[in-house]
Formats: C-alpha cells, sequence, structure tokens
C-alpha cells in the first residue's frame, strides 16, 4: 500500500496543493489577527450587548476552526476530485486499469493519500496560527478583555481532532456525490456546503459543552458520523470501480 | 506459425444498452505470430481489444489470454500482455523515460529498462523533456515503448503507427519483428493500412459490423496468384462478389 501511495504521489504534481496550504496558513494566521483586531474595534456597548462580539479567546478560536474546516474541506474536495474522479473519467482510467494491480487498492491508495496530506496540512496550517498567536498574545495581547489560558488553546486542539475526523467526511462525501455526474464543481460545492453545515455545529457544540460528557459524547458521535461516512464510501466506490469500464 | 493459441475467443459479445457493437465472434491468435486485424472505422475492433485487456465486461462468450479469463484472471492477464489502444495517455507533467518508470513500478518488474527502450522506439534524446511537449509520433513511439517495456508475452496494439512518418512506420516494423523473433512475443494489431498489414502479418482477421467473418494466414491469400491483402479485404468488406470476380479473372487468364 506504501509503495502505491508513493507511486501516487510521484505521479500528481503536489507543488500546487503544498503551496495552497502555505497559502491557507498565512490566511489564517491573517485572520486571527484580524477578528481579535475587528473584535477591539467593535468594542461597542451596542456590540456587547448583541453577544456576538469576538471578545473573548474561546469564540476567536472557534471562528477560526470554522474558517479552517472550512478551507481544508474544500482543498480536501479539490483533491480528490483531481486524484479520483479526474483519474476514474475518460481515457485516464484506461491507463490506471491497465496496470496489474487491485483496482481496489489503487483507490485506497489515493483515498488514504488524500485524507493523510489534507489532515496533516490541516493539523500544521491551523496550529502555527494557534501558536503565533499564543505566544504573542501572551506578550502583548490584544484582546485586553480575556484571558488566555493554557485550557482554551486544549479545547481549540480538541475542536481541531474532531475536525480532521470531520475532514475526511467531507471530503469524500463530497466527492462522492461529484462522482455521480463527474463534476468537480458539484464536489466543490458540495463539499464547501457540507463544511459550512458541519463546522457551524462543531463550533456551537464546542462553544457550550466540550468539556462535559455530552460534550465528549457528541464530538465522538461527530467524529463517528465522519469516519463511518468515510468507510462506507470507501467500500461503496470501490465496488464501483471494479465494475467500472472503460468505453 | 501454426503454434498453441494464445488469445482465443469464442463467441464473444457485447452490448451497450440496445446497440450490439461486437457480435458472436471467434478468433484465435497462434503464439509467434503477428496477427493483423482488419475492420472498417467502427466495426468493433477496439471493443474487442478492450474486452481483451479487462477494459470492457464481455456481455456474453469468452476471451481467453494465455489460458486465462481476461475477467476472472485480469490481474494476471494483465501481467502478461502489453496494450496501446487508441491515443495513449501519459503522466504529462513526467518526462518519457519518468512515464516508463512509473509503468515498471505498477508491473513490478525492470523489464527492458527505460533507456534500453527508449532507444528501440528511438526517442533516446527527448531528456527531461514533459510528455505534455511531445509531438503526435513522438506520443505513438512512447506509447509502443510502454506497451514492450515490461517484456510482456503478448502485444495487443490498436493502429499502433498512427501519427508515424514513413521512417517510423519502417522503424516500428523492425521493432515488431525484432520482438517477435528474439523475446517471442506474439502481437495482434490493428491498423487501417493495409500495405503495412500485408508486410508484417503473418496472419489476418477481418470484422465486420462487430464479427469476425474471416480468419486466415497471409501465406493462403498469397498463394492465390493475383490476390492480394487490399483485393482480398475488399471483397469480404463488399460480400464477396468482387473476390469471386478476381478469382475468376485470374482463372480465366491461367487457363
Amino acid at each position: 500500500m506504501l509503495k502505491l501511495m508513493r507511486l501516487e504521489l510521484k505521479r500528481n504534481n503536489m507543488r500546487t496543493y503544498l503551496l495552497a496550504s502555505a497559502v491557507s496558513c498565512v490566511v489564517l494566521l491573517g485572520f486571527i489577527y484580524f477578528i481579535a483586531c475587528a473584535a477591539q474595534l467593535g468594542d461597542t456597548e451596542e456590540f456587547r450587548n448583541s453577544g456576538i462580539a469576538f471578545r473573548n479567546y474561546k469564540n476567536i478560536f472557534r471562528l477560526v476552526g470554522i474558517i479552517s474546516l472550512v478551507v481544508f474541506g474544500t482543498m480536501s474536495a479539490v483533491m480528490y476530485s483531481r486524484f479520483i474522479i479526474s483519474e476514474y473519467t475518460g481515457k485516464r482510467a484506461a491507463l490506471v486499469f491497465s496496470y496489474p494491480v487491485s483496482r481496489s487498492k489503487v483507490l485506497l491508495a489515493k483515498l488514504l493519500l488524500v485524507f493523510a496530506f489534507t489532515s496533516i496540512s490541516m493539523i500544521i496550517c491551523t496550529l502555527i496560527p494557534y501558536i503565533v498567536f499564543y505566544m504573542t498574545e501572551s506578550v502583548s495581547p490584544i484582546v485586553v478583555q480575556d484571558i488566555l489560558t493554557i485550557r482554551l488553546v486544549t479545547d481549540a486542539l480538541k475542536m481541531l481532532g474532531v475536525s480532521i475526523l470531520a475532514l475526511g467526511g467531507i471530503g469524500i462525501v463530497s466527492m462522492r456525490i461529484g462522482f455521480i455526474k463527474k463534476s468537480v464543481p458539484t464536489t466543490m460545492i458540495s463539499a464547501f456546503l457540507l463544511s459550512a453545515f458541519y463546522g457551524n455545529i462543531l463550533s456551537a457544540l464546542y462553544a457550550n459543552t466540550v468539556t462535559s460528557a455530552t460534550g465528549v459524547l457528541s464530538s465522538l458521535i461527530i467524529g463517528g458520523i465522519g469516519l463511518i461516512a468515510t468507510i462506507f464510501v470507501m467500500f461503496e466506490l470501490s465496488n464501483k470501480v471494479n465494475k467500472m469500464e472503460v468505453e | 506459425m501454426n503454434g498453441e493459441p494464445v488469445i482465443k475467443i469464442e463467441g464473444l459479445t457485447k452490448s451497450f444498452g440496445d446497440s450490439t457493437v461486437v457480435k458472436d465472434s471467434n478468433m484465435t491468435v497462434p503464439k509467434g505470430c503477428v496477427y493483423g486485424f482488419l475492420g472498417a472505422n467502427g466495426a468493433g475492433k477496439t471493443t474487442i481489444f478492450k474486452m481483451l485487456t479487462g477494459l470492457l465486461c464481455p456481455t456474453s462468450g469468452t476471451a481467453m489470454v494465455l489460458g486465462l479469463d481476461v475477467i476472472k484472471d485480469r490481474e494476471k492477464v494483465l501481467r502478461a500482455i502489453g496494450s496501446l489502444i487508441e491515443a495513449p495517455v501519459f503522466y504529462e507533467h513526467l518526462s518519457a523515460a519518468e512515464n516508463l518508470n512509473m509503468h515498471l513500478a505498477y508491473m513490478d518488474t525492470k523489464g527492458f529498462g527505460a533507456e534500453i527502450a527508449l532507444d528501440m522506439v528511438g526517442l533516446t534524446e527527448t531528456g527531461k523533456k514533459p510528455v505534455g511537449k511531445f509531438s503526435l509520433g513522438m506520443r505513438q513511439r512512447l506509447g509502443i515503448a510502454r506497451a514492450f517495456i515490461h517484456k510482456p508475452q503478448i502485444l495487443i496494439l490498436d493502429e499502433p503507427i498512427n501519427g508515424l512518418d514513413p521512417m517510423g512506420i519502417r522503424d516500428m516494423r523492425n521493432l515488431f519483428l525484432t520482438l517477435i523473433q528474439k523475446h517471442g512475443m506474439t502481437i495482434l494489431l490493428s491498423s487501417h493500412i493495409l500495405s503495412e498489414i500485408e508486410h508484417i502479418a503473418d496472419r489476418v482477421g477481418v470484422i465486420v459490423n462487430g464479427t469476425v467473418v474471416r480468419e486466415v494466414f497471409l501465406e493462403e491469400i498469397k498463394g492465390q496468384s493475383g490476390i492480394r491483402l487490399e483485393d482480398y479485404f475488399f471483397n469480404i468488406m463488399s460480400g464477396g462478389g468482387m473476390y469471386r470476380a478476381k478469382v475468376n479473372e485470374v482463372g480465366t487468364q491461367t487457363e
């Protein structure tokens, strides 16, 4: 399997995705400071009463978590489109099917590679802004109304962990939706909608109950749904690819 | 040349919805020969090639390669054959050698090696040039190299000389003979250039409207003086009238 994944890496140009990850990291870093600064600018009586202000770190981390999920959910959909939909469409499929390797194994190698790449990218590119923000806030805080504790950071990391499981589900389910019509735009739109939907649920959960037993259970359910969706689509798609013909 | 069959199809039929593209076809390719597969556009040549390489599943009938069923033993069959079907597809950002090495990695064999294979098809000086910048003829040569680089027992080539210049056609003709004589391969190929088939084929099969209607050793055609492959082919395509007239004409001249 590792050999197949290495071959996938070699025959697909990964430079674009590495660049996209780096840009996402910079954007998330800029975004976290933007929200923190915006919270100070909007620190009016009316804004405070509205209850939606980002004057506390928890809300800042929540929003960055959602944006990160949407960004990497969409990126994973782009990668799945390139690695799966394009590969199994038209004449390219004839090339993939000409190798004396189990079609299921080749498909699994592609899925695992995209999942591993997007998960690692998401971890690194979300952690870097968190760490940089944590360090600068410890020295010279922008958000003066709240105290940044290590617990807030660990809670954000928990949300990130559940987001990664959700990410796998979002990418693979949206790819499966796009695969019906072999359409990249359909995949992207599905990924965007699923990420936004999933991100909001996760954010709402994180806002109230992340540390309670119900919160942990809910997180497991959300992550579990992503995992089950991933496994289901993998089996279903594997069957489809095994029976696929190249006309 | 009457070796054991390495490819044998029996009652092969392929339908797409209501349309039947290949109908109850039989075909036998003996070991160590060049089998020229002839037919008009849309006759079903490529569909049969795709069934032999596992890209399509037969609706009914069987397709055996080296005694293996192409569907049940797909991976074993793919290891034993090399193919070039329709326009070859490559990893466009990779060089010719990188494309071939990739193929060898999937085939899990060293084969001829990329350098030797490129030399055999006359693509020695492509260096690191990405395949995306290759001309049609270069792509075709590379497609042929990819088909044989892993030293398969059978080569299935669909219009292999498409896009090649006369020099290229001659080079490929010599290459095919080398692959058969020195490396024991069997070649099944299709081409619309009848003179080329006449040059290299040992046996020909003719497919008309999805059915293989005739299989004959070229020696048998050549044995009938005055009958060229072109006459033979057009006769079959036209239902037999031309051939009978030609045979009668030759017969009259002989008398």
